[in-house]
């Protein structure tokens, strides 16, 4: 990921000394005063601000500590002053880390990779909240595998059915990693004719082959420094399936009509709603190209396994539109009854058609009728006959015609004794006899 | 940057000691990019002789308040 760092120092020669150990990270730029770092600080927007705290007056440093947290940003404390009382104050004042010079690149080091780590923990919070939705403790726990992506170089495995997200979780590790770079290549293997696909992946040289007009890049150059996102990675064939082991292998290959090497160093996403495993088995994939895709596992759950989060999706889905329209609850019961085989894609589709169409309250009648069957399902829950003698005796009637029946089938089961019913029952024994006296009376 | 004069001895100590860091921190960075980055290191060779030049001046002006 890279970062806007400023480095705040009146010591030309400090200042080129952390230059170097920041050149390969992000863009610099340079504050040699207070005044100059305050106008900085107040027109741009840095990820972290490296303090020198002996500035134009002793310990002038501090005071910006405050300026620079207050800004979003992280300060950075580089000084020679080792007393206790001083760095104390500049923890207190805000200050991220506080390193004394001369500090090592091992230890300089450990400071941005912490930053790294509070940077994606920040922004995984934020894609949990805007993004990608969910109160799945399982899909959260699997997910908070995210925070380890960015400080190891282990691919990344996706596997879910359709819809359920995994193009959005690519596109955040993508992002956790490289951050706004746009070298985020997609492929899905699935869309692109098998002959076609060595070529899209390789690349070739004009006359490689019949119809080779012109020099094709193919995704596995143009993801260089960047994510390669293998879609679909089951339907790949076999024949290709080799080839793409020995470029994970290498980081290198030959486009097709090509005898120069490219070389291509790119962190691996794939992703798959097959179960990949299963075809290993059966002969369907590679073995050795399994275990190299394997990494960071995630498995992404059916949106039907998942009932729980469909309400808030909805409200989500619907917080997003600007129209405002509001969902029955018998809506929302025939919603969360529904198998969703298109998960949370489908979901979202139909959202977007219940707002744009709808009166403005969303009743089951406007539902499309792929719902139908949810809301008979919604409609059996009661039994009919129950709802036609409640709307003929009541609510209260129904409860005590149930609590006699449960009774009495509890006095016969414990033979008539009487304490070990009510004590089966969990019911106190005034409770009890209250109903017993009532099936006796009925009888009479 | 004050004159070696005007500081007081804590003040020149402290001085001294972020100085010589510098330097210190300098010469290994240089070490390890001079055959990668010849013109960096062309730049940083002036800046350390000002370094070595006030470090000799503390130097002599913390003797002074020494005796």
């Amino acid at each position: 990921m890279k970062y806007n760092f400023l480095i705040v120092e009146d010591d030309d020669l400090a200042r080129i000394n952390l230059e170097m150990f920041l050149r390969e990270k992000g863009d610099i730029s340079h504050a040699p005063n207070s005044e100059v770092a305050l106008k900085l600080i107040k027109e741009n927007s840095y990820d972290m601000v490296f303090l020198d705290l002996d500035l134009e007056r002793d310990l002038a440093g501090l005071d910006l500590v405050r300026p620079v947290v207050m800004a979003g940003s992280y300060p950075v404390v580089l000084s020679g002053r080792e007393d206790d009382a001083t760095i104390e104050c500049a923890y207190n004042e805000g200050c991220f880390d506080f390193l004394s010079k001369p500090f090592t690149r091992a230890s300089f080091d450990i400071v941005l990779k912490k930053f790294d780590l509070i940077r994606s923990s920040k922004y995984i919070e934020t894609f949990f909240k805007n993004e990608f939705v969910t109160s799945d403790c399982d899909l959260i726990e699997q997910l908070s595998v995210l925070k380890e992506v960015i400080v190891s170089d282990r691919p990344i495995y996706l596997r879910g059915a359709t819809g359920t997200g995994k193009s959005y979780i690519a596109k955040l590790i993508h992002k956790l990693i490289f951050g706004e770079s746009d070298k985020f290549v997609h492929l899905s293997c699935s869309e692109i004719p098998e002959n076609l696909l060595e070529s899209e992946l390789f690349g070739h040289e004009k006359g490689a082959f019949t119809g080779a007009i012109s020099k094709k890049i193919g995704k596995l150059e143009l993801a260089h420094e960047g994510t390669l996102f293998l879609d679909e990675v089951a339907t790949m064939p076999k024949s290709i399936q080799k080839k793409l082991l020995r470029v994970i292998e290498e980081k290198s290959f030959t486009p097709l009509g090509s005898s120069t090497q490219v070389t291509s160093n790119f962190r691996l996403i794939s992703a798959t709603c097959d179960d990949l495993e299963m075809m290993v088995r059966e002969g369907d994939f590679r073995e050795d190209l399994f275990y190299r895709l394997e990494g960071f596992n995630i498995v992404l759950k059916d949106l039907h396994k998942r009932r729980g989060d469909i309400p808030i999706l909805i409200r989500h889905f619907m917080d997003k539109r600007s129209r405002r329209v509001v969902m029955t609850p018998e809506t929302m019961t025939i919603l969360k009854n529904y198998t969703w085989p298109g998960n949370v894609r489908e979901l979202e589709k139909l959202v977007d058609l219940m707002v744009a169409k709808t009166s403005g309250v969303i009743t089951p009648s406007e539902l499309p009728s792929k719902f139908s069957s949810s809301m008979d399902l919604a409609v059996n829950n009661i039994e009919k006959e129950v709802i036609t003698y409640i709307e003929e005796n009541g609510l209260k009637a129904y409860t005590e015609r149930i609590e006699n029946q449960i009774v009495s089938e509890f006095i016969a089961l414990k033979h008539g004794r009487i304490r070990e019913a009510f004590s089966a029952l969990k019911i106190s024994s005034s409770s009890f006899y209250r109903i017993k006296e009532r099936i006796e009376s009925e009888g009479e | 940057m004050k004159e070696s004069k005007d500081k007081d001895k804590d003040k020149l100590i402290h001085d001294l000691n972020g100085d010589i860091s510098t330097l210190t921190q300098s010469l290994h960075l240089m070490d390890e990019y001079i055959s990668c980055d010849p013109e960096l290191i062309s730049k940083m060779i002036p800046l350390c002789v000002d370094k070595i030049e006030q470090i000799k001046k503390d130097w002599l002006a913390v003797k002074k308040l020494m005796k």
